[in-house]
């Protein structure tokens, strides 16, 4: 009777214990904030992503994990696990009505694949409404797949079949949010067919390569291209994605996501920039001929140092964009930076025009 | 079903005693860097896939350098950043301009970062296979980056008439010159306070060859007037000669 009193007592203990581990703190890494900062999602120690409401902490839940494909040990063969064993930090991106949240997970050899929740129908008050379960029972990433096969005639299982290294491809990233949340744009790529490690060595070498951009329409519940996505995959299979010009984006590049009826081709960055830039000079130009010598040198020299801080905005737009287009996303950044440069010249200019 | 009981209570604790360890696990090394124009429901890539490591914070605590993480060292170099930031508020400051850019266990990589006691200067100096490979000198005003000099390309613009003397069937270029520690104690550029960075680099044109040609070059950096005040350069026959 007695050790069950001492074991009663270590158990409740123990349970205790466990809970006060359990409870968001500052070893919880932080993966993304909500729109509208309702809430975070944060990694716990144990590989777990909790959902935490910003006004109660303690209430927080857990986002399911889903069994997902990965080979991180660079075998010739693939295995199963749980989304929340993999050690890399998931990236979270909540769409802008917080009802969707996708998940992109590392599945080894610089492969990653997506999971999809769906916010449940609000019951009660408190966390409740705040749980979110996986959109796909059969699984958003294989649901992915078999749209990108079928529009390529293939079957999924030819789709990155490692070599005897353990080097494969096949990978599906987030490429954005539509404003509207009714489209999620998503990449997919990878290796078709068995390798052949060629006779004199040298790395392995595929059948083909398949890579095709697609979006999630959030209200039908299906993926689906559009005019804009169907011309970026077209000059990806034209091999047109390369550019040497250092202001010339990737001719594939999709930076946003189309909202529903609000369809459109792609505009181009480059011309955005290119226009700026001109724009920019214009005015520069008409500024420092309306200035002393004096005062010439010293826009001359706020110039040379806006020069530097447009650079490093683009890549932080670039970088904070997350887009699996980086130069076009640079060029994009570049251009919002030269325009809000050519209000502020303007403004300075028009007193003097004025006068 | 008593020694069941225990047994089970026993193992509770044991977890819950090791969840609660790690849990508290603090990366001792690194602090955070929370990065700026976040996307409303996106992550912060700075946040996630850089570090900040402890040893490149500013004495004044304000300013450090971040690199890339594993994730991102894995990728195209195209994607690789290093960069000099501020932390309240927190925002980049500068790029070191590197095609080299140091990144979480990189292969032959490292950094070291030498501050001014007053943190308005900067010496950056990026590691390589055989030594350094590149030193970059930020100077900060008013929370700003004023200048920044790619002291390895000013180096090497001196060492090139020499070079260019030694090598005058070649058509190489100072930049084949590679850094060649003496020891690894002795760094080649070394801050006096915030006005001076004295250099003393030994550079090799073969760090591993039988007959490589060597040359050390002394030197001083005026920060201020962002140009050289003394330099020296010697020609070294072999290895017995450094």
């Amino acid at each position: 009777m007695k050790c069950r009193f001492i074991a009663a007592i270590l158990f409740t203990f123990g349970v205790t214990l466990t809970n006060l581990a359990a409870k968001p703190d500052s070893s919880n890494f932080a993966l993304v904030t909500a729109p509208a900062g309702d809430f975070q999602l944060m990694r716990t120690s144990n590989g777990a992503i909790w959902l935490v409401p910003t006004k109660n902490p303690t209430d927080h839940v857990v986002l399911p994990a889903v069994q997902i494909e990965v080979n991180t040990e660079a075998a010739s063969s693939m295995k199963r696990v749980s989304s929340d064993s993999v050690e890399r930090q998931p990236e979270c991106f909540v769409s802008p009505d917080e009802r969707w949240i996708f998940v992109e997970v590392d599945t080894g050899g610089g492969n990653t694949t997506g999971i999809l929740y769906q916010r449940t129908p609000a019951s009660s008050g408190g966390s409740a409404n705040l749980r979110y379960e996986p959109a796909s029972s059969k699984g958003f990433d294989h649901a992915a797949w078999e749209f990108v096969c079928k529009d390529h005639k293939l079957t999924e299982s030819k789709i990155g079949i490692p070599d005897k290294n353990g080097i494969w491809s096949k990978t599906l990233y987030f490429g954005a949010w539509s404003a509207d949340s009714a489209r999620l744009l998503l990449g997919l790529g990878g290796t078709v067919g068995k390798p052949k490690t060629p006779e004199e060595g040298g790395p392995s070498q595929w059948e083909s390569n398949v890579f095709e951009l697609v979006y999630f329409n959030t209200q039908t519940g299906a993926f689906e291209l559009t005019d804009r996505l169907r011309k970026a995959n077209s000059a990806q299979s034209n091999g047109n994605s390369g550019q040497s010009d250092q202001h010339a984006a990737e001719a594939d590049a999709v930076l946003s996501a189309e909202s529903v009826g609000q369809e459109s081709p792609e505009p181009s960055v480059t011309d955005r920039f290119k226009k700026a830039d001109a724009e920019l000079n214009d005015t520069y130009k008409k500024l420092l001929n309306s200035l002393s010598s004096n005062e010439k040198t010293q826009l001359q020299n706020e110039e040379r140092a806006w020069l530097a801080e447009r650079d490093i905005f683009a890549t932080i737009h670039s970088s904070q964009s997350w887009s699996p287009f980086p130069n076009a996303s640079r060029i994009e950044g570049m251009a919002i930076a030269t325009e809000k440069r050519v209000a502020e010249l303007q403004k300075r200019l028009s007193p003097n025009a004025n006068s | 079903m008593k020694k069941l009981s225990t047994l089970v209570a026993f193992i509770s604790l044991v977890i819950a005693l090791a969840h609660a360890a790690s849990s508290f696990e603090s990366t001792d090394d690194t602090a955070d860097f929370h990065g700026p124009d976040v996307r409303p429901g996106y992550p912060d890539l700075f946040h996630i896939h850089f570090v900040f490591p402890k040893d490149t914070l500013s004495p004044n605590g304000k300013y450090g350098v971040i690199f890339p993480d594993r994730t991102l060292g894995e990728m195209e170099n195209d994607s690789l950043h290093n960069f000099v930031v501020s932390l309240d508020p927190s925002q980049i400051l500068a790029e070191l301009d590197t095609e080299s850019p140091e990144f979480e266990g990189k292969s032959h990589g490292g950094y070291e970062v030498e501050w001014s006691e007053d943190s308005s200067v900067a010496l950056i100096t990026l590691e390589a296979k055989w030594g350094p490979g590149e030193f970059f000198l930020i100077e900060l005003q008013d929370g700003k980056v004023s200048r920044t000099t790619n002291l390895d390309k000013k180096i090497r613009q001196l060492l090139e008439p020499e070079y260019r003397k030694t090598h005058a069937a070649s058509s190489s270029d100072s930049s084949d010159l590679i850094y060649e520690y003496q020891d690894s104690e002795t760094p080649f550029c070394k801050l006096e306070n915030a006005t001076r960075v004295k250099i003393d680099a030994y550079v090799t044109n073969d760090p591993k060859g039988d007959n490589p040609r060597r040359s050390r070059l002394q030197a001083t950096w005026d920060i201020r007037n962002a140009k050289f005040i003394q330099q020296r350069v010697t020609r070294l026959s072999n290895r017995q000669e450094k």
